[in-house]
């Protein structure tokens, strides 16, 4: 057995042996009026035995509100990244590097096949109500809820690799054991993104409030009580008390909910405001025995078009915020900064702007000429990136391939500018090369029948149409016709689930971590996701993809590594992986690692600047939200 | 001509000829007039009088200023620009330009880009242009993809003087006929057609839209969508104008003249026609010069919903829709400047109206 | 009179059912419905569901029976219960979501309309009686730029100017400050220099065509030889103006006015929507486009009854302003 170390621990026990003569918490002036006014314990007794240090990059000051922006009760992931906990989550240090750090737990550890991991809580780890965090908890997650077909009538596909679930042994009250049938090395690297799946991943991994929610859970409570629960939340079947928006256990809409996280919900949505204040059990503290987190209150004010948002940060009323930034309107956001009194700063999107052919269309020639390797590469190569670039993102994006992120584990030069080159000429013949000779008098291409090659293209955003019409202006030198259409976002999901697109303008994401979920790049809900079906259902629905196509290639690498017994073979099989699929060219990557921007107060400290932006990473969870304070 | 035979000539002109002569006095609908007719000729000859063509993007002179044609240098000079600069701010990334000293000669009859005449055949001819390398004259300024304004103005007139407008007139004729019949005979085809008319309005309008936009296939032109989608506007938008229509007809049936020239065995088309809907002319070009608009903006407000004009087609609403976001506002008024041609060619529309009612008011002096 | 509104009444009962189950259909007209929104939205945060939990789920929320069963069960629940379901997206109750959001749109439309009607009316009447008079020109002009402007883009310039040039804080109804303070004098007066904004958006559109409508009722009004006679009796210019042709102006006004009856209740949706206002448009905008179709339905529900409701005032306003207009 191999146990990983714990830099949090050990950055504890140097400051311990500072502390030693003293060793005092300090907690929020919010928190000590209340325990001086007898309504909360005092910080020793709140905080677990051994806190978790979390290394502020500057010790700061409690107190103030962090105002920010949402869009309404369907965005809980951006308040979500900001405070969720896992098990271990990524840590990115200033270089960009990314390791897994631990989270409420003291240690883990992965014996030798990978088959078993061990994790031992906090001692003195409590719920935000101030009831002791056990295996008790643990195992009412597993018993009462993973495996209740009431509440998850399927297992994912993730937390029961080969077919079946894992299984828990609790040791004893604070350790407990996650069993699998087969070797799972990327078992940690899903807990840190998925956290333990469904009902949702904005829930901690393993532990659910048995002492809140046991009222909620048919195991422990009377059917006329579930109706009463149900009545009370006004749903209508107690399992939607359940559930990824879940009444009453969904940490977004109950206030009620004892969470474990740095802050919990104060006033849930539907409002213009929907607030959240801090956790006065949170179990870290920074290098100096304060307790975490800094700010007291986080603010989220409704908006629902950009431009509002635009003003909103012009003004100022923004402390700090990436999401919904819009990278193109960068020139506005720093001519008005001063004005403002914020900075901005640029993270790197991992995720390539796309254009996705649709491998699986059911038009019988498109599915033939997308089938087509070289013409895969004509259309990458007839695009002029630097201008797409230039016009589309204000140039703060790379020309670039489809592939891993610098920064990432798997990122690989070659593979970044595979195709990525802008070469018409070589374009045209490879056209030529595939047969398409024939052209109509207005100079393009024209299919067998007679007709003109013509390829519509779906965007879902209206500043897109103007980078669609680089592309379609690039494409007409090669003679083909592509015909640029904004949808509306509903349709455009909805085309690529029905399977009824030629092509779509998609940011292709989840490029850091590629570990975390390869299911993009195995076809599902992009280029090919009839085939992933088939894949998926081991044949029992879907398209069967022709026996020499590279797709073929891409699943068997997964598959040997997702059951790879060391992490080395795994990762060597992942690369191959992605490997296949750069250079299958499936999806045509446009413009790359575009700067992602986020808006800081000037008086907003300890934000990190130039970071990885990627839902695998939680987005800006990556800026560690504990350890950012506010200057009075 | 002396006074006598003026007006001589004046009592046995005709109805028509009277016209003309009280239209010619209102000298806003004249040159309102010349403006409208002008606007469709520039329409017509746009591919001659627009120096570039209005989808040719330029990345290295994306939102420049609208260029000023100096023709004083000390003294009267051929019209000239001075040359720009550009440079990108690297800490916010804005582009910004600079005039230099050099200048560049308008030059006439120039040669660029080929374009159809009405499919005879092709010709490279514009009407004025500069020859210069890296350096385009943009008299109203380029937008994000560098694409020159005051042609894509003057190729959008192309699709909203056209149409843009045959929603407007199909949704007056169905709005004056049935508003007419209506009030006109009241009873049960009143009743009907307000039951009707009831319904139109309580359809709601954005999931209609939202599915029309899915349902149509999306590979057709989005012209042809367009217009489809105006006439459709149409056959809601009509109930308004028939509900005026019909509350004037229901107040004015009772009128003396009304039962005159019912008496006297006119036709009730003519009575329609004739008597009741003159009664109301200004009401008519008022309601028909907003409409017009209303029809034109009514395309910006669609592509909320994906829907109305898109790119690359160029119509004012598109390019209206350029400049709907702060950064435009902020960074790039010019852009505005469609807003601009709208209000002036409605105002045209309007002084016309107004011209063409005062000339055809038999009361009027 | 009163046996044609009780006639009106009981026509207005199978207009509305027709209306709703029409409408009914086409919310569920665009493609996919709540189910795929909600996935897609779940995909966008990183969570996947399976294709049975997906089936499971539509099952749930009753989408797979027909769509004459749904709509049975959705009407009959209103008509018996008055319980308009509950709305999908927001796992709430549709009616809380609405009325919470009602009083301020109210709120905001009436004043926006007594605004618009207060300025229209008179500039109106007096452009009609001072035609191609100076002060005319120059109404004319401001009433088609307020037309040929967007009420979208008016917003946003109106906002810029306000941030940029007059140093305000502009968008949404207060500053953020106040957003979860109780409510006191400053907060009223911060309130005050929000709504401004909007008021002079959805004024000057308003405004601009009603001045037009009214001074063209006028023109067609004052050159009836009715008129003369009144000026020939010795009445003054105001008497005439105000007494006779003002009062026929306003036919065709009082022909629509009830029409605005519905607008009262959605607001004007895209001047809410980038103004960033919590009126009930944009809530509307949001069912529709998630095909949150309780909520929708609801909605359209209200609307079109105050369609048909406005119909019948501006009918009884007819025969009541004009007695020569007979109905029925």
């Amino acid at each position: 057995m191999k146990i990983f170390a714990l830099r949090a621990l050990a950055g504890l026990a140097a400051s311990t042996a500072l502390f030693s003569a003293a060793w005092a918490y300090q907690e929020s002036p919010m928190l000590a009026e209340m325990v001086k006014a007898g309504t909360l314990p005092p910080v020793e007794e709140r905080l677990p035995a051994k806190p978790s240090v979390i290394e502020a990059a500057e010790v700061g000051q409690y107190g103030g509100t962090w105002n920010r922006a949402y869009k309404g009760p369907g965005d809980r992931w951006g308040p979500t990244k900001l405070l969720e906990e896992r098990v271990v989550k990524w840590r990115s240090d200033k270089d960009g590097n990314l390791t897994l750090v631990p989270g409420y737990i003291e240690s883990y550890a992965v014996n030798e096949s990978s088959t078993e991991f061990t994790f031992t809580l906090l001692e003195g780890l409590k719920w935000s109500d101030g009831v002791p965090v056990t295996t008790d908890d643990v195992a009412f997650w597993y018993n009462d809820v993973f495996l209740n077909t009431d509440i998850i009538p399927t297992i994912d596909p993730t937390f029961a690799p080969g077919g079946k679930p894992m299984e828990l042994e609790v040791v004893d009250a604070r350790t407990f054991k996650i069993k699998f049938a087969q070797p799972y090395v990327y078992f940690l690297t899903i807990l840190a993104k998925d956290s333990t799946g469904e009902p949702s991943l904005d829930r901690p991994s393993f532990l659910f409030p048995k002492h809140y929610l046991s009222q909620f859970n048919n195991h422990y409570a009377k059917p006329e009580e579930l109706e009463a629960a149900a009545k009370k939340y006004g749903v209508e079947k107690w399992q939607d008390l359940w559930g990824s928006k879940g009444a009453a256990t969904a940490w977004w809409s109950n206030p009620d909910l004892p969470v474990i996280t740095a802050w919990k919900i104060e006033t849930p949505a539907p409002g213009d405001v929907v607030t959240m204040v801090r956790n006065p059990y949170y179990w870290a503290v920074d290098q100096a025995g304060n307790q975490l987190p800094y700010i007291d209150r986080i603010e989220h004010r409704l908006f629902d078009q950009q431009d509002a948002f635009n003003l909103m940060i012009a003004q100022g009323q923004i402390d700090f915020q990436m999401r919904y930034a819009n990278t193109n309107d960068f020139p506005f956001y720093m001519e008005n900064a001063e004005k403002g009194g914020y900075h901005v700063i640029k993270w790197r999107d991992a995720q390539a702007w796309s254009l996705l052919p649709n491998l699986n269309s059911q038009d019988e020639f498109l599915n033939g000429f997308f089938g087509n390797a070289d013409v895969r590469q004509a259309l990458s190569l007839a695009v002029d990136r630097d201008t797409v670039n230039e016009l589309g993102f204000a140039g703060l994006g790379e020309a670039r391939s489809a592939s891993p992120v610098t920064g990432s584990p798997y990122y690989n030069a070659d593979l970044e500018t595979h195709w990525a080159a802008y070469d018409p000429d070589a374009a045209n013949a490879l056209l030529d090369g595939a047969g398409f000779t024939e052209k109509d008098a207005d100079g393009f291409r024209l299919r067998p029948d007679g007709k003109r090659i013509t390829i519509t293209v779906e965007g879902a955003e209206d500043n897109q149409a103007g980078i669609l019409q680089v592309v379609a202006d690039n494409y007409k030198d090669i003679g083909i016709e592509l015909l640029p259409r904004i949808i509306d976002r509903t349709a455009w999901d909805d085309n690529r689930n029905n399977n009824t697109f030629d092509m779509q303008y998609y940011p292709f994401d989840r490029l850091s971590v590629v570990a975390a979920d390869p299911r993009n790049m195995m076809g599902s809900d992009s280029y090919a996701n009839q085939n992933f079906i088939w894949y998926s259902t081991k044949g029992a629905s879907g398209v069967e993809p022709a026996p020499d196509a590279p797709i073929r290639q891409i699943w068997a690498a997964w598959d040997k590594a997702s059951t790879a017994p060391t992490r080395e073979a795994a990762d060597a099989a992942l690369n191959e992986m992605i490997a296949a699929f750069v250079n299958a060219g499936y999806v045509i990557g446009l413009v790359g690692e575009t700067a992602v921007v986020g808006i800081v107060d000037n008086d907003v400290k300890n934000v990190p600047d130039g970071l990885i932006n990627d839902d695998i990473t939680r987005g800006e969870g990556l800026a560690v939200t504990q350890q950012i304070w506010i200057k009075e | 001509m002396t006074d006598t035979s003026r007006a001589e000539s004046h009592f046995t002109a005709s109805a028509r000829t009277l016209m003309w002569r009280r239209f010619r006095k209102h000298r806003l609908a004249v040159v309102s007039l010349v403006f409208l007719v002008a606007c469709y000729l520039a329409a017509l000859f746009a591919p001659f009088l627009a120096p570039y063509p209005p989808d040719k993007i330029e990345k290295l002179q994306t939102f420049v200023p609208p260029q000023m044609v100096h023709i004083w240098d000390g003294g009267p000079a051929w019209p000239f620009v001075y040359e720009l600069k550009r440079t990108r701010n690297a800490e916010t990334a804005r582009v910004t330009y600079e005039q230099t000293d050099k200048k560049i000669p308008v030059q006439f009859f120039v040669r660029g880009a080929e374009w159809s005449v009405f499919g005879l055949g092709t010709s490279d001819l514009h009407l004025f242009g500069i020859e210069a390398k890296k350096q385009k004259l943009n008299l109203l300024g380029t937008d994000s993809l560098g694409q020159d304004v005051f042609s894509r103005l003057l190729y959008g007139a192309r699709v909203t003087l056209s149409a843009g407008l045959v929603g407007v007139a199909f949704a007056f004729v169905l709005g004056l006929t049935m508003g007419a019949i209506s009030g006109y005979y009241g009873g049960r085809v009143d009743t009907a057609i307000q039951r009707l008319m009831e319904f139109i309005r309580s359809v709601p309008t954005i999931p209609l839209w939202m599915g029309l936009a899915a349902a149509l296939p999306i590979e057709w032109d989005p012209l042809f969508v367009y217009v489809l989608i105006t006439l459709i506007l149409a056959l809601i938008s009509w109930t308004s104008l028939a509900r005026v229509v019909r509350g004037r007809f229901l107040s004015l049936k009772s009128e003396d003249y009304v039962l005159a020239a019912r008496l006297s065995g006119a036709s009730q088309t003519r009575i329609i026609t004739r008597h009741m809907l003159p009664a109301m002319t200004s009401y008519i070009i008022a309601a028909m010069t907003l409409a017009v608009p209303e029809m034109i903006l009514g395309e910006t407000a669609l592509s909320f919903l994906g829907l109305g004009l898109r790119p690359p087609v160029v119509s004012w609403g598109v390019l209206l829709q350029d400049a709907q976001n702060l950064r435009s506002v902020a960074l790039a008024p010019w852009l505005l400047t469609p807003g601009l041609a709208v209000v002036l060619v409605v105002l045209a529309f309007n002084f016309l109206g107004d011209g063409l009612r005062d000339a055809a008011d038999p009361y009027g002096q | 009179m009163l046996r044609i509104i009780l006639t009106r009444c009981l026509w207005a009962i199978p207009t509305l059912i027709v209306v709703s189950f029409i409408s009914f259909v086409i919310i569920q007209l665009p493609p996919g419905d709540y189910v795929t929104a909600y996935v897609a939205e779940l995909r966008r945060g990183g969570e996947y569901l399976t294709d049975t939990q997906v089936e499971l789920m539509r099952q749930d929320f009753g989408l797979r029976d027909p769509i004459l069963w749904q709509y049975a069960r959705w009407i009959t629940k209103i008509l018996l219960h008055g319980d308009f379901g509950q709305s999908f997206h927001y796992n709430a109750p549709v009616s809380s979501l609405i009325w919470d959001r009602l009083g301020l749109t109210l709120l905001l439309s009436t004043i926006s309309l007594v605004f618009t009607w207060g300025i229209a009316i008179p500039i109106g009447v007096y452009s009609a009686t001072r035609q191609y008079s100076v002060v005319d020109y120059v109404v004319t002009i401001f009433g088609f730029v307020g037309k040929g402007i967007p009420e979208f883009l008016l917003a946003l310039i109106l906002m810029w100017v306000g941030f940029s040039w007059l140093n305000m804080d502009v968008g949404g109804l207060m500053s953020p400050e106040f957003d979860t303070a109780p409510w006191s004098i400053a907060k009223a007066l911060n309130v005050l220099e929000h709504v401004w904004i909007p008021i002079v958006v959805l004024a000057t559109s308003g405004a601009a065509g009603l001045i037009r409508v009214m001074r063209a009722n006028m023109l067609d009004e004052l050159g009836k030889p009715y008129v003369e006679t009144a000026y020939a009796q010795g009445f003054s210019e105001r008497q005439v103006v105000w007494n006779y042709p003002v009062r026929v102006a306003l036919n065709p006004f009082i022909s629509t006015v009830g029409w605005a009856l519905p607008a009262l209740f959605s607001g004007d949706v895209i001047t809410a929507v980038v103004l960033n206002l919590p009126t009930t448009g944009p809530l509307l905008l949001q069912a529709l486009k998630m095909q949150d179709m309780y909520l929708a339905g609801g909605f359209i529900l209200i609307l079109s009854t105050f369609t048909v409701v406005g119909t019948l005032l501006s009918d009884i306003l007819l025969a009541w302003s004009d007695p020569r207009v007979r109905l029925g």
